[in-house]
């Protein structure tokens, strides 16, 4: 019946738009953080890009069925494997480099000169200020181990709790009160001029 | 207060430091720039319309099991419902089948029929005599 099967379709294409909005608004709502936390794990902006590019995507793929509560923790999940993938292709990359005895300009070093024009955004006087703590703060997140690193950029920054936290890094809710807590001793060392 | 135990959970109540911690990374979140902003929300437009896709196809995939099984039922009872049909129907000496002889047992006065039996098979010479009878009048 004509009328039936348009109602289907109906049905389906309000089904597909409730949940393309419900990923979109959780995407918007992760993505800053995300690429904060992918940036401090990979000290680089595009490949922080490209990280988080392909954990929306990853999760778009294959989990964007599952329940949206379920979401966050397997973003940072997907997030998490991209980041160490990686960071293992630098590790391998700089190794192979180091054996070369000539090293020519690589492709991926090559400026991108879009990247590399002026910024015509409004520069708001605190932009341009950028505090002494603030980078005191940054330098020090990247000084610590990659989990603890995380731990405390997912607990931190991110919000999830400890359950989230574990699920998201692949280890036991003890493992992760553990690395948030050396994480916050490191901190605190590093940075207690700067607070006091 | 104490300081916490060595792995110890702080996160029930952040301490001063948590919280300047938490203020200074959102801050920082806050001035990523134009650029990275616009990046993100091509990626996630990309992620977004990549999952509106997805549902037609998977929805098709998902049910593809559930018509496989359907198919192969359909296709098991066609093959072997005739053979069983045939292979189960035991054929009595007179040519009735033995689902005659359940419903004559599922009868309550088919058991007063055996009992009449053991009490001298009266229905029995009855029904020779009845048979006979038959016979000799047909032949006739």
């Amino acid at each position: 019946m004509p009328s039936a099967s348009h109602g289907d379709v109906e049905l389906s294409d309000s089904t597909t738009n409730s949940s393309s909005r419900a990923l979109n608004q959780f995407l918007a709502g992760v993505e800053l953080k995300a690429f904060k936390i992918a940036q401090a794990a990979l000290r680089h902006e595009d490949d922080a890009l490209d990280a988080v590019q392909d954990a929306m995507l990853q999760l778009a793929r294959a989990y964007s069925e599952r329940p949206a509560e379920e979401w966050k923790p397997l973003f940072y999940r997907i997030l998490e494997n991209r980041i160490r993938d990686m960071q293992r292709r630098r590790t391998v990359r700089g190794r192979v480099m180091s054996w070369l005895p000539f090293r020519g300009d690589d492709e991926d070093d090559e400026q991108d000169p879009i990247a590399q024009a002026p910024s015509f955004d409004p520069q708001p006087p605190r932009k341009l200020e950028i505090s002494e703590t603030m980078e005191a703060l940054e330098r020090a997140l990247e000084a610590l181990p990659r989990r603890q690193q995380q731990v405390f950029m997912l607990r931190t920054l991110e919000g999830l709790d400890v359950a989230e936290t574990a699920t998201a890094m692949g280890c036991s809710e003890g493992s992760v009160k553990t690395h948030y807590f050396r994480a916050l001793q490191s901190l605190r060392a590093q940075l207690g001029d700067f607070w006091t | 207060m104490s300081p916490p135990a060595r792995g110890a959970p702080t996160e029930e109540m952040p301490s001063e430091f948590e919280q300047r911690t938490r203020v200074l990374l959102e801050d920082g979140v806050l001035r990523i720039d134009g650029r990275i902003r616009s990046r993100l929300n091509q990626a996630r437009h990309a992620a977004v319309a990549e999952a509106a896709r997805r549902p037609a196809f998977w929805r098709r995939l998902s049910l593809m099991p559930a018509a496989s099984a359907v198919a192969a039922a359909v296709l098991v009872a066609f093959v072997l419902w005739p053979h069983s049909h045939q292979s189960e129907v035991i054929l009595t000496e007179g040519g009735h089948s033995t689902v005659e002889d359940l419903d004559l047992l599922a009868d309550g006065d088919a058991l007063d029929l055996v009992s009449d039996e053991t009490d001298g098979g009266a229905f029995y010479e009855w029904a020779v005599d009845q048979s006979d009878s038959n016979e000799t009048s047909t032949g006739a």
